[in-house]
């Protein structure tokens, strides 16, 4: 029983999340837009909603508060009041009363008050009430889903083996992969019939998609026991109609999803029983690459074969489950509209804040991570780098700022930048500052970039003082920002200029627990490198080797010349063969830190997909080495740090 | 003496052997016991930890407890063994020449070791001494033979952030 009603009440705290989410991003579109009534619709039935919940929970306060909230918006609903600043300023306090309320009662308080909050909006909501009000009921919409998508409309017919066993679960994996491809519009018999297998053998499935009608068919024909497809075009396009459920707050964030299945199907998981997942597939990825060995060396084809299914099975799997992880960043994003309003209106300030790439996924363990180094750099944005309107207009420029946070997808990186067009940083005045403090030697300008010079203000230190002189005010927590970056495996980019505003980029990897790797070989030792700092590898007729200042280097192609590091002197120990020639050596071109250098090790193993395990805390300060992985062969190898591994050479 | 009484005064203590002499750890810090196998050597590591090994898909370090303890390398044999033991800070392995028995030690028993025989810096490492049949068993307080992190010899890394 007590069991019973924990398990309800997690439920409860992560929707009403949601809903408090939708609430705020409601009202923050209803500032922007007065006149836009779906908002308010979305606001009324958030309130609604969570009032119900609240009940059927016995949080009588949270109850009465949200009742007041879904009475004042239903008089914006009929229009009989205008939702200005004041309402949208009132009712956002209310939110976060609601927040706060929830909080105390679900653990059992009795502290927070809300009977001021009560007041003041039946206030608010008396001031203008002379129509009677109307029950407040809830009103079915329909929207159209093919507004946002574009692409060819396919009818896919579908016909499952006779003898199919199992036919709900393969046409569901049919489906699914469909809707990788595209938007599922409708199916036919639905979705719910064909989960509970109400069809004869074959089934259809409209899609909305940019792929071609062959590789629909391909990709159909790929699922077990799918005996015939057939694609055709639909040349007539109906507007399918969805219902838009009121249980769907996020609704229209993941459009790519079959609406039917997802209602059904959704479930929530906590993130520790994913964590097992996907370490439990790590060792299956582990146990096959051993299987692989095994087979070569025994050399029996009927093993190939079996090893060759299990390999698609695995590869598979791993996808799905890492696929599993990742959560669009719209997920932390969406909490910092509410917060740019906020911060710009104590400052005086006017900014528009505008978001791309909600929809980039990012692994949920990289995601928790990163929402505090954004709201680190958006505050920096706010503070020191728009100016006040009248500054703006006397320097030419609108007098609302823009603020912008973009996410895109760079190979297997993920791209975060945060821009604005303030007042920006003047290059040289930080040189003359870092000068200044004895970071650098004033006569060893040229061999900074201006990227370098603008990296001091990520020195633990400077941006503090930067702010007391108010030579630009950059900087506040840089440091932690950068830390924070690579401690996730990832790097910063600032560029800037005077009067025209800054940009930061976070370069952030996209999953932390399995990474593309090339496998070199040191004396009988194996080492790691993650391939997204392997540049390339050197073909020895294409470089020179020579030294500068007594230092090896490598001459490249086009002549600039990369220092040249020994992975066997990194690592404390003499070259295998005893040898002092890196020329016997392969090399590796590395990228890290915004350095190009050439690493040379005794051989090239090859490129394979590893599992990170982290090292234990007793090797914690120990630099060179970001984890392990455990090889084939049941051997363990160190992963390179390409980050710290080039300051182990003394 | 009452049984139940004896039971419950009870230890008990997994016995391995370091050179010639004998050692006890209490058994609740062991998770497993495999045979020894050569580890990882992670480059610039604290001494005494001879690298990382693979136990099941974990990747753990492996400390070599003879260097800890007595101040020399244990050398592999076919009889040395890995005592694989929760630390506090997740699990290590610990490389010991051989693994005898788990014995059960009366409370009574376990006398104070005598401190001017033992290594100053890891006196405290050792709870007591107890005979076990006629040979003398020293007993480990887990929680201080164990390393901890802070334990740096090599001067790699401790100093300030040289990054740029």
């Amino acid at each position: 029983m007590g069991d019973d009603m924990s398990a309800y009440k997690d439920v409860f705290l992560s929707e009403s999340a949601d809903y408090i989410q939708a609430i705020t991003e409601g009202l923050l579109a209803l500032e922007s837009d007065p006149n836009d009534l779906e908002p308010v619709e979305t606001v009324f039935r958030g309130a609604h909603s969570l009032k119900g919940m609240a009940a059927a929970m016995g949080y009588v306060r949270t109850q009465e508060l949200t009742h007041k909230m879904e009475s004042l918006m239903d008089t914006v609903r009929s229009r009989r009041q205008v939702a200005d600043h004041t309402l949208i300023d009132l009712m956002l306090r209310a939110i976060d009363v609601v927040r706060d309320v929830i909080a105390d009662e679900s653990s059992g308080g009795v502290e927070v008050d809300i009977t001021e909050m009560v007041a003041a909006l039946v206030a608010r909501t008396e001031g203008v009430a002379d129509a009677p009000v109307p029950a407040p009921t809830l009103i079915e919409r329909t929207t159209t889903s093919s507004e946002s998508e574009d692409g060819a409309l396919l009818r896919v017919r579908i016909t499952l083996e006779a003898g199919c066993v199992l036919k709900g679960v393969r046409a569901y994996m049919a489906i699914k992969r469909l809707s990788h491809m595209g938007t599922v519009v409708e199916t036919v018999p639905g979705a719910r019939e064909i989960e509970d297998e109400q069809f004869e053998h074959s089934f259809d499935v409209v899609l909305r998609t940019k792929s071609t009608a062959e590789a629909v068919h391909e990709a159909s024909m790929a699922v077990t026991e799918v005996e015939s497809v057939t694609v055709e075009a639909l040349e007539s396009v109906p507007v399918p109609v969805v219902a838009d459920s009121a249980a769907q707050p996020l609704a229209g964030r993941r459009s790519r999803s079959v609406p039917k299945l997802t209602e059904t199907q959704t479930v929530r998981i906590s993130i520790g029983h994913l964590d097992e997942i996907v370490n439990l597939v790590g060792e299956l990825v582990i146990v096959r690459s051993r299987l692989d060995r095994i087979a070569v060396e025994a050399d029996r084809p009927d093993l190939y074969d079996a090893l060759g299914i299990l390999e698609r099975v695995s590869v598979d799997l791993q996808q799905e489950v890492m696929q599993t992880r990742m959560v669009p960043v719209g997920n932390i994003f969406n909490r910092f509209p509410r917060m740019v309003r906020d911060l710009a209106r104590d400052l005086g300030k006017d900014i528009t804040l505008e978001m791309g790439g909600l929809d980039i996924e990012l692994d949920r363990t990289v995601l928790d991570e990163i929402g505090d180094p954004i709201v680190h750099l958006l505050r920096n944005s706010i503070d020191h780098g728009i100016e006040l309107p009248e500054e703006r207009v006397a320097a030419g420029k609108p007098a609302r700022g823009t603020l912008r946070l973009h996410a895109e997808r760079e190979r297997d990186q993920i791209r975060i930048t945060v821009a604005d067009d303030g007042r920006g940083m003047d290059v040289e005045r930080i040189w003359a500052k870092a000068v200044e403090r004895g970071l650098v030697d004033k006569s060893a300008r040229e061999s900074y970039s201006d990227h370098d010079v603008f990296m001091f203000v990520c020195q633990p230190g400077f941006s503090t003082m930067e702010k007391a002189t108010r030579v630009s005010g950059r900087g506040v927590g840089m440091d932690v920002v950068k830390g924070k970056i690579e401690y996730l495996g990832g790097t910063i980019e600032v560029s800037s200029s005077p009067g025209n505003g800054m940009s930061v980029s976070l370069m952030l990897p996209l999953t932390l627990a399995i990474i593309q790797a090339l496998l070199v070989g040191n004396g009988d030792r194996v080492f790691a490198l993650p391939l997204s700092a392997v540049d390339e590898v050197l073909p020895h007729d294409e470089v020179r080797f020579s030294t500068i200042d007594n230092r090896p280097v490598v001459v490249l192609r086009d002549g600039t010349a990369v220092t040249l590091h020994r992975l066997c002197l990194l690592c404390g120990e003499m070259p295998a063969d005893g040898s002092d020639d890196p020329q016997a050596e392969q090399l590796v071109l590395m990228r890290a830190a915004n350095e190009v250098r050439a690493l040379a090790v005794d051989r090239l193993i090859g490129r394979r997909e590893i599992v990170i395990k982290p090292l234990s805390p007793l090797f914690r300060g120990l630099r060179g080495f970001s984890g392990a992985t455990v090889l084939g062969d049941g051997r363990v190898a160190l992963i390179l740090d390409p980050r710290t591994l080039f300051t182990l050479e003394g | 003496m009452d049984d139940s009484l004896a039971l419950a005064d009870q230890r008990q203590y997994v016995i391995f052997g370091l050179c010639d002499e004998e050692y006890g750890l209490p058994i609740g810090r062991v998770q497993s016991i495999i045979r020894y196998e050569a580890a990882t050597p992670v480059p610039h590591a604290p001494e005494g930890v001879e690298g990382v090994f693979n136990l099941r898909g974990q990747v753990l370090p492996l400390i070599d407890l003879g260097w800890r303890l007595r101040g020399e390398a244990i050398t592999p044999t076919p009889a040395s063994r890995i005592i694989v033991a929760d630390s506090g800070l997740g699990a290590v392995g610990l490389a010991v020449d051989r693994v005898h028995e788990v014995a059960s030690l009366a409370v009574s028993e376990i006398r104070p070791a005598p401190q001017a025989a033992l290594a100053s810096e890891m006196a405290d490492a050792f709870e007591g001494v107890a005979n076990y049949g006629d040979r003398l068993i020293i007993l480990l307080d887990a929680d201080k033979a164990l390393p901890k992190p802070a334990f740096t010899s090599t001067g790699v890394s401790q100093e300030a952030d040289p990054d740029v």
